[in-house]
C-alpha cells in the first residue's frame, strides 16, 4: 500500500467503529480517544523515520504493486507539511479526550479525525495528481462532516452547509484545472508535467493561463485566499476547538501547499505572468483579515479572521517566486500551524469551562485560568510577532525575502497590517488576563490535565522555536530547495 | 466546426452553466446541482481530451480519473444533501439566503 | 443530462465511463435527489425576476462568444514525455482493457476511494442519528 505512515492511519480507522461498540458496551471511556492518539503518535514515529529516508533523495512508491505509474513522491516539503498535520492532529486528539466526552456520535468523530489527517498527509506526500484529488477529497470529505458535527445547534448545519458548497465547487474548479493540464501534458504524474511545461513553447500561453487561474481559484477558495474566504469566518467558529484547530492550523495551509507546489514545479516558466496576480491578491487577503478582525467580539470568529489575515502573509511570500520567498512561505506555515492550534485549543478551553465565545462575557476568565491564560497570551504575542518568539523569526524572514526581491511596496503594506494585527492581539489578551473577572465566572475551574497538556506543549515549542529557530528554518530551506529542483523530482519518476 | 471543438464548447459551457446555478440560485437542492454540473463539466473535459488527444485511440487514464471522480462526486452529494436535511429541520426552508444567522 | 452526458461519452469511445454514469448519477444521485426533495416538501414555485432573466441571457451571450473565439481551436499543442496506455477506439477491447487499468495501474487509488465511500457513508449515518449515546447540554 501507500507508506506506513498513511496505512496505518488508513487501515485504524476502519478499526475504530468495532472499538466504540466495545467502548459503548462495556461502558469503559476514553477508549476511542486512546486508540486515536496511539495510532497517531505511531504515525508521527513514521513519518520522522520517513523524513530520515528522504535525505537521500525523494521516496516513490507505485501506484499498485508492480505499476509504471508512481503515486506518492515524499520528498522533504511532503514530510514538513505531514509532519505539522499529524503533529496538530495528535495535540486536538489527546484535547478531544476531555473536551467531546458529552457528545455524541464519538465513533464517527475519532474515525473522521482519523482520515482527515490521513488525507492531509496524503496530499503532502503524492506526486500524481489523480492521488492528489482523491486524498484532497478525502481531507474535504471529512471536514465538511466535521464542521457539522454538532448537527444540533443551527450554527453548525448553518456553516456546515455553506463550508460544503464553496469548497465542493472550488474541488469541481480544480478537476477542471486538472483536466486541462493533462491536455497540455498528457499525464497526471507531477514529475512528467514539469517537464512537459518547461518544453511547451509559449504559443499556447493562453491554455496555461487558463488552467492556472483555474488552478488558483480552486485552490483559493480552500486557503481562504480574498475573494473565496467567505466560508471561514462561519465554519472554524462553528467546528468544535480541536477541529478548529486542525482546519485553521493545517487544512488551509494545504490549499497553500497545493498552489504551491503547481506554481512552483508546473508554472514557474511563467512566473511573471502570475505573480502580480497572487501578490495583489495576498494584499488584499492581508488587509481583509486584519480590518475586520479588529470588529469582531467572538474569540473564534477573530481568530478565524486573523487566520486569514496570515494566510494573506503566506500567499505574499509565495507569491515573490524566490527561494528565500518559498523558504518564508514554509516557515511561516510551521510556525502559524503551531501558534493558530494553541490558541484555538485555549479558546476551546474557554468554551468548555464557560458555555460562551463572546469576549464581553469570558473578560478576565485568564485569572481564574492561569495556565490556559498563560498559553493563551503566549500564543497571541508569538503571532502579533513579540522579538523571541516563533511568530517573529518567520515574519522577519517574510520581509528579508521581500525586500531582497525588491517589493518594497508589498512590504510596506504587510508591515502595517502587522501593525493593525498587533493591535487587536493586544486587546484580547487584556481582556482575557488584565480585566477583573465578573460574577459569572466565579464557578470557573481550570482546565483538565488531559486539556492542558496539549496547550502546555504547544507553548513550550512556540517558545523553543522563537529563541532556536535554526532547526525549523533550515528544514525549511530544504524544502525550498526540494520544490525549485524539478530536475530531481522529475527524474524520480522517470525510467 | 471540428467535433473536437463542439464538445470542448460543450464542457465549457456546463462549466458556465454551473457556476451560474451556485451564484443566482436560491434553493439548496439546486446549489447541491449546480455542484452536480461543475462536476459533470470536468469529467466531460476529460474524456473529451482522452478521445482526441491521438486520432483512432483513447487514453485510459483519464478515464479512469472519470470513474473515480465519479465515485467521490457521489459520496459528497449524499453527504450535502444529509446536510441540507438537517438544515431544513432547523430552518424549516430550503431557501439559502435565510440561512442568514451567522451574518450580524 | 446526466443521460445526454452519458451518450456523449458512449460516442467519444468511453463505453465503460457511460455505464459507471449512468449508474451513479441517473441510479443514485437522483434517487437522492428525488428523496431529498420528498422529504423537505414542496416551497412552492420560485418566482422569476427579472434578474434572473438577465443572468440566463448573460450566460448564453458568454456561451456564444466562447464558441465564436473557439473557432479554430484545435487541441492544445501537448508534449508526450510518459507513454500513454492507448487502445483502439471502437474496439470491444476497451471494457477488459480499462478493468486491467484500473487494477494493475491505480489499485492504490480504487481502495482509496472505498475509504471516502466509508467515510461518506458513516458520516451520513451519524448525521441522520436521532440522540442515542449521551446528551450534549
Amino acid at each position: 500500500m501507500f507508506t506506513p505512515a498513511i496505512d496505518i492511519l488508513l487501515f485504524g480507522a476502519f478499526l475504530i467503529p468495532p472499538i466504540g461498540y466495545i467502548e459503548i458496551k462495556t461502558r469503559a471511556s476514553g477508549l476511542r480517544a486512546l486508540f486515536t492518539t496511539l495510532l497517531l503518535l505511531a504515525s508521527l514515529a513514521f513519518t520522522i523515520q520517513l523524513r530520515n529516508e528522504t535525505m537521500d533523495g525523494i521516496v516513490t512508491v507505485p501506484s499498485s504493486p508492480n505499476a509504471l505509474s508512481f503515486s506518492l513522491g515524499i520528498d522533504r516539503l511532503g514530510i514538513l507539511m505531514a509532519g505539522i498535520s499529524v503533529f496538530i492532529g495528535l495535540m486536538a486528539s489527546i484535547f478531544s479526550l476531555r473536551y467531546m466526552e458529552k457528545d455524541a456520535n464519538l465513533t464517527e468523530y475519532y474515525t473522521v479525525l482519523v482520515l482527515m489527517v490521513a488525507g492531509m498527509m496524503g496530499v503532502a506526500f503524492s506526486a500524481d495528481l489523480l492521488t492528489f484529488f482523491v486524498f484532497w477529497e478525502l481531507m474535504c470529505l471529512t471536514s465538511y462532516a466535521l464542521v457539522a458535527f454538532r448537527k444540533e445547534t443551527w450554527e453548525a448545519v448553518e456553516a456546515g452547509f455553506k463550508y460544503l458548497i464553496m469548497s465542493s465547487a472550488g474541488s469541481a474548479i480544480l478537476l477542471m484545472g486538472f483536466s486541462l493540464l493533462y491536455a497540455i501534458g498528457g499525464t497526471l504524474n507531477l514529475g512528467a508535467l514539469a517537464i512537459a511545461m518547461r518544453e511547451a513553447s509559449l504559443a499556447e500561453k493562453p491554455w496555461l493561463l487558463l488552467t492556472f487561474a483555474l488552478l488558483m481559484v480552486g485552490f483559493g477558495i480552500k486557503a481562504a485566499m480574498v475573494p473565496f474566504h467567505t466560508w471561514l469566518p462561519d465554519a472554524h467558529p462553528a467546528a468544535p476547538s480541536p477541529i478548529s484547530a486542525l482546519l485553521s492550523g493545517v487544512m488551509i495551509k494545504m490549499g497553500v501547499y497545493g498552489l504551491m507546489r503547481l506554481s512552483i514545479l508546473v508554472f514557474l516558466p511563467i512566473l511573471p505572468a502570475w505573480q502580480g496576480w497572487l501578490m495583489v491578491l495576498s494584499i488584499l487577503t492581508m488587509f481583509t483579515g486584519n480590518l475586520t478582525a479588529l470588529l469582531q467580539t467572538d474569540i473564534k470568529r477573530l481568530l478565524a479572521f486573523s487566520s486569514i489575515a496570515q494566510i494573506g502573509y503566506i500567499l505574499f511570500s509565495l507569491s515573490l517566486g524566490t527561494f528565500e520567498g518559498i523558504t518564508g512561505s514554509v516557515f511561516h506555515i510551521v510556525n502559524h500551524a503551531l501558534m493558530k492550534g494553541l490558541l484555538f485549543l485555549c479558546a476551546g478551553a474557554f468554551f468548555h469551562s464557560t458555555g460562551s465565545r463572546d469576549l464581553n462575557l469570558l473578560a478576565g476568565i485568564g485569572r481564574r485560568m492561569p495556565i490556559t491564560g498563560i498559553t493563551f497570551a503566549l500564543g497571541a504575542l508569538a503571532i502579533a510577532g513579540l522579538p523571541s518568539l516563533n511568530g517573529f523569526m518567520s515574519e522577519l524572514y517574510i520581509i528579508n525575502a521581500g525586500i531582497q526581491a525588491g517589493q518594497i511596496l508589498g512590504i510596506s503594506l504587510m508591515i502595517v497590517n502587522i501593525i493593525i494585527s498587533v493591535a487587536y492581539y493586544l486587546r484580547i489578551i487584556q481582556i482575557i488576563l488584565l480585566r477583573k473577572p465578573a460574577e459569572s465566572l466565579q464557578k470557573v475551574r481550570e482546565a483538565p490535565p488531559s486539556m492542558m497538556a496539549p496547550m502546555v506543549i504547544l507553548s513550550i515549542l512556540c517558545i523553543v522555536l522563537g529563541v532556536y529557530p535554526e532547526p525549523v528554518l533550515e528544514e525549511s530551506k530544504a524544502a525550498a530547495s526540494a520544490l525549485l529542483d524539478w530536475i530531481l523530482y522529475a527524474k524520480s519518476f522517470l525510467p | 466546426m471540428e467535433a473536437f471543438t463542439t464538445y470542448l464548447s460543450c464542457a465549457l459551457i456546463l462549466f458556465i452553466i454551473g457556476l451560474y446555478c451556485l451564484v443566482a440560485k436560491r434553493n439548496m437542492v439546486r446549489l447541491v446541482i449546480g455542484i452536480e454540473i461543475l462536476i459533470n463539466a470536468a469529467n466531460l473535459s476529460f474524456i473529451t481530451f482522452s478521445a482526441y488527444r491521438q486520432p483512432g485511440y483513447v487514453d485510459l487514464l483519464s478515464q479512469s480519473i472519470v470513474v473515480i471522480s465519479m465515485a467521490i462526486a457521489g459520496s459528497v452529494t449524499a453527504l450535502a444533501l444529509v446536510i441540507l436535511l438537517n438544515a431544513y429541520k432547523h430552518y424549516g426552508t430550503l431557501d439559502v439566503r435565510k440561512l442568514r444567522r451567522l451574518r450580524r | 443530462m446526466c443521460i445526454s452526458i452519458a451518450g456523449i461519452f458512449w460516442t467519444l469511445g468511453a463505453p465503460y465511463v457511460a455505464v459507471f454514469q449512468l449508474l451513479i448519477y441517473a441510479g443514485a444521485i437522483v434517487i437522492l435527489f428525488l428523496a431529498t426533495i420528498m422529504l423537505t416538501g414542496r416551497d412552492g414555485r420560485e418566482k422569476i425576476e427579472a434578474r434572473d432573466i438577465l443572468g440566463i441571457m448573460a450566460s448564453i451571450a458568454l456561451g456564444a462568444t466562447i464558441l465564436l473565439l473557439f473557432e479554430n481551436i484545435g487541441m492544445p499543442p501537448s508534449v508526450t514525455v510518459v507513454e500513454p496506455v492507448l487502445v483502439e477506439e471502437g474496439s470491444g477491447k476497451i471494457g477488459q482493457a480499462m478493468t486491467a487499468f484500473l487494477w494493475n495501474q491505480r489499485g492504490f487509488d480504487i481502495i482509496l476511494q472505498g475509504t471516502i465511500l466509508f467515510a461518506s457513508a458513516l458520516c451520513c449515518l451519524a448525521l441522520m442519528r436521532r440522540r442515542k449515546e449521551g446528551r450534549r447540554n
